[in-house]
Parts: C-alpha cells; structure tokens; sequence
C-alpha cells in the first residue's frame, strides 16, 4: 500500500553483530521495519533486545570497530547508509536525520559550556545547509529560541553554564534542543526517558511529541516501556532479539496483539482495574553468539510447535497494517 | 567553586607541605652518625676549627631551636655557609640555579609541545607507520634513563655528526651577557646579543633533550591513549549525530578532555625532570644547581645539600599548584566537585 | 522451560580454568606483553645462574690482565673488554644481579609498610590517624623520591646497602597513596556501603573488601616499579653514590667508560643497553599486567 517514495526510512533485513572474546555476538538478525515521512513510529522492546544498536547503526555511529553491519539495507531516503561514503554521511547527519540519546549526561561534553556545544552544532549546520555563515548576534540567538522551545528557563544563563551544573531533565532538554535546532525530517529518540525519573519522563516525553507534532518531523520512537508510546505512535513495532515481532496501528497492538511475545508484554503491565498481580513472562531473554534457531523466542513460548524451532517464522499480513512473524496465528 | 578560591586553598596547602618538607630536611641533615663538621672536613682538621664551625651552625644547642634557628635562616634566604666552598650557601645558590631552570625551561616546553604533538599525530594516523614509530620511540623514552640519552646524543651528535655542543653552555670564544635573570638566553634577548644568545641555544639542545625524553614520552603515550579512549565516549557519538565537523571535533572537542590526564601527569613528569637534572648537568658539564648538590653530597656539605633539596621542593611544589590550577581550569568537574560535596 | 542460560552448577574448577585462559587470552593476545614476560625470565635466569653462564666469571670483581685491554666486540668477548682487560658481557650478567636486587628489595621492603599505612588510613578514615599518614606521605610525595633519596645518601658511606636504603624510605608512600586512593573511591561504591548496612565490621571491609580489589593495581605497580627503581640505582651509581668500583654494576660500568668516548664507545654503550634492556622487559611486562588486569590507577 506504501510505495517506496512514502518512507523516509527503510531498514530490509538488517543484520549487526559485534566481536567479542567469547565469540560474535549476533545482536541484530534480520530486522525490517519502516518509517514514512510525518509518521510516528514506536520501536518496544525489552532491555538488551538491540534497539540501541540498531540506532547507532542507522545514524552510523557503531562502535568501531566491534560493532559492525554484516548485511542488509537501511534506506534514508532511498539511499543506503550503509554503502554511503563518510562525507555523504556527514552531510545528512545531524541535518536531515538528528538524535536524542539515553543518556543526557554522557551525550554532551562536560568540559565545555552549553553555549559552546550549541554555537558549534548551529554554526556547523547553517554551513553546510546553505553555506553560509553566521554572525555570533545570529547564532546566539538560535540558540536561545532552541533552549526556549524546550522549555528552559532563563536559556541566557544556561548559556554559560557547564553540563555538570545542570539536572538530569534540564541536560535532556538541552539534548533535545540540540536536536531540534535543524529542523530535520527524521528523529530518532533512544529511550530519553530512562534516565530520568518518572514525572520528568512525562515531561520529557510530552515535549519532544510536541515539538514533533508541530513540526511533522518522521520519528522512530525507542522505548521499552510501552505505556509511554501508547499516546503518541501512530504505529509500533515490537522487537524482540534482534527481530522485529510484530508491528500495527497504536490502536490494534494493545487491542488485539497477536504475537506471543506482544501478548506477555502487555500481560506484564499491571493494571490498577481489576485483573490482579501481572503475569510474567518465564526465561530469559537468549544468549547472542549462539542464538536459538528458527523462531527466537520459541524456547519461552507456551504455543511452541515443531516448525518454529526449525524455520524462522515469516511476516503474515492480517491486514489494515497488522503483521505478524509467528506460526501460531494461522489459524 | 570560583577558581580564585581554589587556588587559595592549593596554596594553604602547599605551605603546609613545604613546612613538612623542612622539617624532613632538617632531620636528615642532623641524623648524621657522627659529627657532621668533621664529616665533612675531614678527619685531619685541627679540633679549633671544627668547634669554631660547629658553634656557627649552632649545634651545641638542642634539635628544636636549631631547626627554629635554621628555618628562619631559610625563609629569609640564609643557608647557612657551605661548608667546602666557605661562601654562603644563598650565593652559591644564585649563581648555580638559574642554570637549572633555564634548562628545565627548555625541557619542560620540548617535553610539553612535542610529546602532545606526537601524541595527537599518533592518535589521527592510528596504526599507521607513523603511529608505530610513534609508539615505539616513546616506549623507548619511558625505559631509558636520562644519562644514557646523555651519552647516546654526546656519541651521536657530538662526535659522530659533530652538529652540536657536549659541554658548557657558551662556546669559549663568546662574552656571556650581563647578570640579569642568570638565563642566557634571556639575558641575551635583553641585551641584544644574537651571538651569544644563538650559542647558548645550541648548548641547551642536546641537554634539554636529554632530559626531555622521559616526559616527552609519557605525554605522547598519554595523550594518545586518553585521545582513544574519549573516541568511543556518547559524546563524541552525539557531536557527529549533531552535525559538527569532524575535525573540529577531533581538534576541540576531543583534545581538550584528553588534555586533562596528559597536564595532570605534567606535575610529575617534571618531577622527573628536576630529579634527572644532575645526570645531565654532569654528562655536559653544565653549571647548575644539580649538579652542585650532588658535589655537596659527595662532599657531604650539609648545609648545601639541605638548601638544593629545600630550592628544589619549593620548585615542584609551585610546578605542581599551576598544574593543578590548570587542570581545574580545563575540567570544570574538579571545582563544581568540591563544592557540591562540602554541601553534602 | 528449556533456557539457554549457562548451568549455574558449573563447577568452580571450570571456573578457575577459564577465568585463567581468559586472563591468558588478554595478555597472549597482546605479543608485547610476552616479549617483556620473556626478557625478564631470562634476565633474572641470567642473574642467579650468572657464575654458571659467564664466559669469564672470575672476572667479576678486581682482575686485571691488561694484554687484553680495550678489545672491541669480537668472537670471544661479544661486548669487547675494557680499560683493565674484563670480559664486559660477563661483568654486565653479573650487574644484572645488582640491578635486580636493588629492585625486588627495595620495592619488596618499601610496599608492605606503604600498603599497610594505606590500610590503616583508610581504616581509620576521617580520624587524626588518616590525617596524619595521609600528611606524611604528602610531604614525602611533595619532593621527587629521587632527590630526597639523594640527600639521604649524603648522610650515609656510599654503597649499595644505604642506596637501597635510601630509595626504600622514599618509596613507600607511593603505595601508600595508591591504596589509600583505592579505599576512597570504593567508599562510594555499592558493595562497600552494602556491606556496610549490614553491619561488617570496619576491618572486615578493609580486608575482605578493599585490599582484594587493591591487588591488581598494587601488583601491577610493583612490576613497573621494578622498573623505575632500577633506573634510579644505575642512576645513583652513575654519579658515585651508589654502588662503587669494582663491584659490577650497570651504573658504574656507564659512568667508567664514558671517558672513553668515543673512540671505546663499546665500554660505556654495552653496559648502557643492558640497562635499557631490563628495564624494557619490566616496562612491558607491566603494561601488560596492566591491560589484563584493566587497572586505572596506576
């Protein structure tokens, strides 16, 4: 139904893996998932699953050189990243596709102002967008309005002030503000909430959407928490071990899940109406370097069946944007 | 904390510490088994004389009221007579040390410039030729003590090439400026005397060298490391994801945390450098202090020997408080830290 | 439920045996780190059997036979004789014996009382006790070692005992600050302050907590502190303090055959290479002691 002019990002079967003592880890296996442009895209999935590495290989910042991409396609605006040279690189990150990391205190410098990190980001930008460059009175300005947008207070003063003055939900909002300053057409948001507490998590949360709302950028919205993507997605996708599981409509993955794995996730929620204390999920999540066969995740499943342990399960499309990998729903 | 604050509380503390110092002086130099003035006159001066010295330096009187006696001579620049020159030790002193510094002046900024350069180059061209060679001259720098660097230049670049000067700081034919700083070099500038001034400098290379080497070579292997090490940091990951040029992150955003470990390791490193100053004062027959104490010590001239190690104490100790002055500069943690954890 | 967890049952021999092929992993994958393990075994082979392996060993000490004086490298003496006829090599194993002495002495004297001040200081944490070790070691900190050493030789008979002495006492708060460092910065950590709240007794944590981690940075210390300290002996030497002719020592045998430069450069060099030699292979060794161990502190 979406033609591919539609996405402004699109990842085919991406595989990343990173070398360790113990062996290769193989983090990402064959993962699809795609972005269109104005869309809200929620990623869940629990800790260790490979969202992050997954971000860190569409904005090609893996660590080097453990991490590498062993193959597959990422499609930013239908071109691969992942054949694209540096300089090509450079030129769009940052400008066309921009980031929110997890952690605000490791994402900005510490022996450098607020202003410094800003100045630079802007001045760097404008460069290479239009080539020109700008006057302090200029740059200084952005700057400001950026840290008003995200709700700072006082943003003259924050200027001069260092990271390690600031709280954990004020340096995430100078993050976001960092982000926000070029107008890109795709974000991508690693979990900002984590870090922080709950209300300041709400906040956070609340802003960025906001601010992406207003602006239609393309976000792939990384969470593990699935309340938090409820509000906001227009679709979700789950991953689980390296693979995308399932993905739908915000409204049809909490109304009628259909993956196991899906189905235990929002099982785990409790709720305060009725239904008592959640249900887990029992065992673990694999081991990477020598990961299960076929169907990931059929050694926790309650609905196992002889072919998911040998054949990975395939994408069944139930239609209205509803797919599935997983043996069990052809009924 | 405001840096003015800072520094003030850096320099209570050094006094205290120098205070120790004096006191640890103080007691080496008495813990002598045996009279300290016949030691080091020798056992066939006549009694007078000895009993004339040694009521002079006041040791017929108890411990306290010689180290008071002794630390009031030092503060107000008294050391005492040297007990094998029978000039004052201050004088000697003044005429010796700038000789030393000059020299640690030299070596400190080859140390300094050179060794962050390599360290840099070494980080930007990783694993290439360059980045071994690199890794393999500063390795060699850490293993090598300086005296041997002495002999190897002298074999290399005093007879071999012949490009350099082994010995003195003046080739013979050429009037050294007048005593302004003791420095030659600056004498020289100050004066306008390009001759000596560039003869000066070409005595000072081989021995700065010489000396330079150990803390060339840390700075290199710090630099590079710490430079690798902040590579893989978010930060850096959110600088590019933002949009900043590489090389400006390369050359502002990486290098100045990475020069954090390398300044606080300039503290000892020149440490390094004032201890190794004798073996090379002594293998280019360089007038300096060093070189003079350890004269001292094989003369066991105590009073000579106190007053080099107290000059060379209060040195490194000032050495010490502007580095630590500068790394708190560069790295605003240290002084927000100490003020956030006195709140606690 | 079928888990692909690790069987936690494993033996803990399996463990030992991995954990050690492990650490060999890191420190084989780096060869540097063999080549310095290598060299200081063959030296310190070379120190103990030195009569044995000697081509010359009697001429050690005081021996003359000046027919065969200021012999260049050749065939039967491969670093060439000096002023007063004495097969170099030989000389040069047997001041590997100095070199090494003065090294595991000195660092063997000076680390125990300098770990145990660390200890106590940080037992007694925030009390006059810490105040004044850690006060101490801050003077003695505040002057390289090398100088203070030196003075206090100047109060001493030049040899090789009050040299050894000398840069002991100015050693042994280095590890002092090193421990002491330890035990504050793991104040902060979880486990410590677990421990803690579960009422352990102060000594309990300084030694079931704080001196097993210390292990690694301590020993990582001495191996290139080894180093260090020979480099000081050779220097001490060097200028007459330390240990005096016609004892072999490296040192010495530098500073007696730089008057023949540069004509007899092989007097002075060959002593003066092994130096680098042995120092080399500590250095290296530590480094990797370093990197296996994944210490920060030293």
């Amino acid at each position: 139904m979406t033609t591919d002019t539609d996405k402004i990002l699109d990842i085919r079967d991406l595989c990343v893996s990173y070398m360790t003592y113990e062996g290769k880890l193989k983090v990402v296996d064959g993962l699809s998932l795609e972005v269109r442009y104005g869309e809200k895209v929620g990623l869940v999935g629990e800790t260790g699953c490979g969202k992050t590495t997954t971000m860190r290989a569409i904005m090609d910042i893996l660590p080097k050189p453990a991490g590498q991409v062993d193959s597959g396609e990422i499609l930013f605006r239908g071109n691969d990243i992942c054949k694209m040279k540096k300089k090509e690189i450079e030129r769009i990150r940052g400008i066309d596709i921009t980031a929110i990391f997890q952690n605000p205190t490791a994402a900005l410098n510490p022996v450098f102002t607020i202003g410094q990190q800003l100045y630079d980001v802007i001045r760097s930008q404008e460069k290479r967008k239009t080539g020109k460059n700008l006057s302090k009175r200029e740059i200084r300005e952005r700057a400001i309005k950026a840290l008003k947008e995200a709700a700072l207070h006082d943003p003259e003063r924050l200027l001069s002030n260092y990271p390690v003055q600031l709280s954990g939900g004020m340096k995430q909002r100078v993050c976001i503000a960092l982000a926000m300053v070029s107008d890109a057409e795709m974000l991508i948001a690693d979990e900002p909430g984590t870090a922080l507490d709950v209300t300041i998590q709400d906040q956070i949360l609340r802003l960025s959407m906001f601010m992406m709302t207003k602006r239609n950028t393309a976000t792939l919205y990384i969470e593990h928490s699935l309340g938090v993507i409820r509000e906001w997605m227009d679709r979700v996708y789950v991953m689980y071990a390296g693979r995308t599981v399932e993905v739908a409509n915000s409204v049809d993955i909490f109304k009628s899940p259909q993956h196991p794995y899906t189905r235990g996730l929002l099982a785990a929620v409790p709720k305060l109406t009725g239904g008592g204390i959640a249900q887990g999920i029992a065992g673990r999540v694999p081991e990477y370097i020598r990961p299960p066969t076929g169907c990931r995740f059929h050694p926790r499943c309650e609905y196992r069946m002889d072919i998911c342990v040998k054949e990975r399960p395939p994408y069944f499309d139930l239609g209205n944007e509803h797919k599935v990998a997983c043996y069990h729903i052809k009924q | 904390m405001k840096l003015s604050t800072f520094i003030l509380r850096r320099l209570a503390l050094a006094v205290g510490v120098l205070l120790g110092l004096s006191i640890l002086i103080f007691v080496i130099s008495r813990v002598v088994p045996g009279d300290p003035v016949r030691l080091a006159l020798g056992a066939r001066a006549p009694q007078e004389v000895v009993d004339k010295i040694s009521a002079e330096m006041h040791l017929d009187k108890s411990y306290p009221v010689q180290y008071a006696m002794w630390l009031k001579g030092v503060v107000q620049g008294d050391f005492g007579t040297s007990l094998y020159t029978r000039r004052s030790v201050s004088q000697d002193i003044r005429a010796f040390l700038p000789a030393t510094l000059e020299l640690a002046i030299y070596s400190g900024i080859i140390m300094t410039f050179f060794g962050i350069l390599l360290g840099v180059l070494s980080v930007q061209k990783k694993n290439s030729w360059v980045d071994n060679i690199v890794r393999v001259i500063s390795y060699l720098g850490v293993v090598t003590p300086a005296f041997i660097f002495a002999i190897i230049f002298v074999l290399l670049f005093g007879f071999y090439l012949d490009a350099f000067p082994i010995s003195g700081r003046l080739a013979p034919g050429i009037t050294a400026p007048p005593f302004i700083t003791g420095m030659i070099t600056i004498d020289s500038l100050l004066t306008g005397n390009f001759r000596a001034y560039f003869s000066a400098l070409t005595h000072l290379f081989l021995p700065a060298l010489s000396l330079a080497m150990a803390g060339l070579s840390q700075q290199a292997r710090i630099a590079r490391s710490s430079m690798s090490d902040n590579l893989q940091k978010d930060y850096i990951l959110a600088h590019r994801a933002y949009g900043i040029q590489e090389r400006k992150i390369m050359f502002k955003y990486l290098l100045k945390p990475s020069l954090i470990p390398t300044v606080s390791i300039l503290g000892l490193d020149f440490a390094a450098l004032l201890s190794n100053a004798f073996l090379v004062e002594l293998v280019f027959n360089w007038p300096g202090i060093s070189r003079y104490g350890v004269n001292a010590i094989l003369r066991k001239d105590l009073n000579a020997v106190a007053a080099v190690v107290m000059i060379l104490g209060v040195t490194f100790v000032v050495v010490n408080i502007v580095v630590d002055v500068v790394v708190a500069y560069l790295d605003p943690r240290i002084r927000m830290r100490r003020d956030r954890s006195s709140a606690l | 439920m079928h888990s692909n967890a690790p069987d936690i049952k494993e033996s803990l021999w399996e463990k030992r045996k991995d954990n050690l092929s492990r650490i060999w992993y890191k420190f084989s994958g780096n060869y540097l780190s063999i080549v310095g393990l290598a060299i200081v075994l063959i030296v310190i082979f070379m120190a103990i059997f030195a009569p044995w392996v000697t081509p010359y060993p009697e001429h050690r000490g005081a021996f003359v036979d000046f027919s065969n004086a200021m012999q260049s490298p050749n065939a039967e003496h491969w670093f060439g004789t000096d002023a007063v006829g004495r097969d170099i090599l030989t000389r040069v194993i047997f001041g590997f014996r100095f070199s090494l002495m003065m090294g595991f002495v000195v660092i063997g004297l000076a680390a125990p009382p300098g770990i145990v001040a660390g200890l106590v200081a940080g037992y007694f944490r925030d009390t006059w006790v810490d105040t004044v070790i850690m006060r101490v070691t801050d003077v003695f900190l505040a002057v390289p070692p090398l100088i203070l050493a030196m003075a206090i030789t100047a109060v001493l008979p030049p040899n090789v005992f009050y040299a050894m002495l000398a840069v002991t006492l100015m050693w042994w708060p280095w590890y002092a600050r090193l421990v002491y460092g330890i035990a504050s910065s793991l104040q902060n950590e979880f486990f410590v302050q677990a421990a803690q709240v579960t009422g352990a007794s102060k000594a309990y944590i300084i030694f079931r907590e704080i001196l097993p981690n210390s292990i690694s940075a301590i020993f990582t210390k001495m191996t290139l502190d080894v180093g260090i300290v020979i480099i000081i002996a050779a220097s001490l030497s060097f200028v007459g303090l330390g240990a005096q002719p016609p004892t072999p020592d490296l040192g010495t045998m530098v500073s007696d055959g730089a008057k023949y430069l540069p004509d007899q450069w092989w007097v002075t060099i060959c002593p003066a290479l092994a130096i680098v030699f042995i120092v080399l292979g500590f250095n290296l060794l530590g480094d990797g002691l370093r990197d296996m161990l994944a210490v920060e502190e030293v």
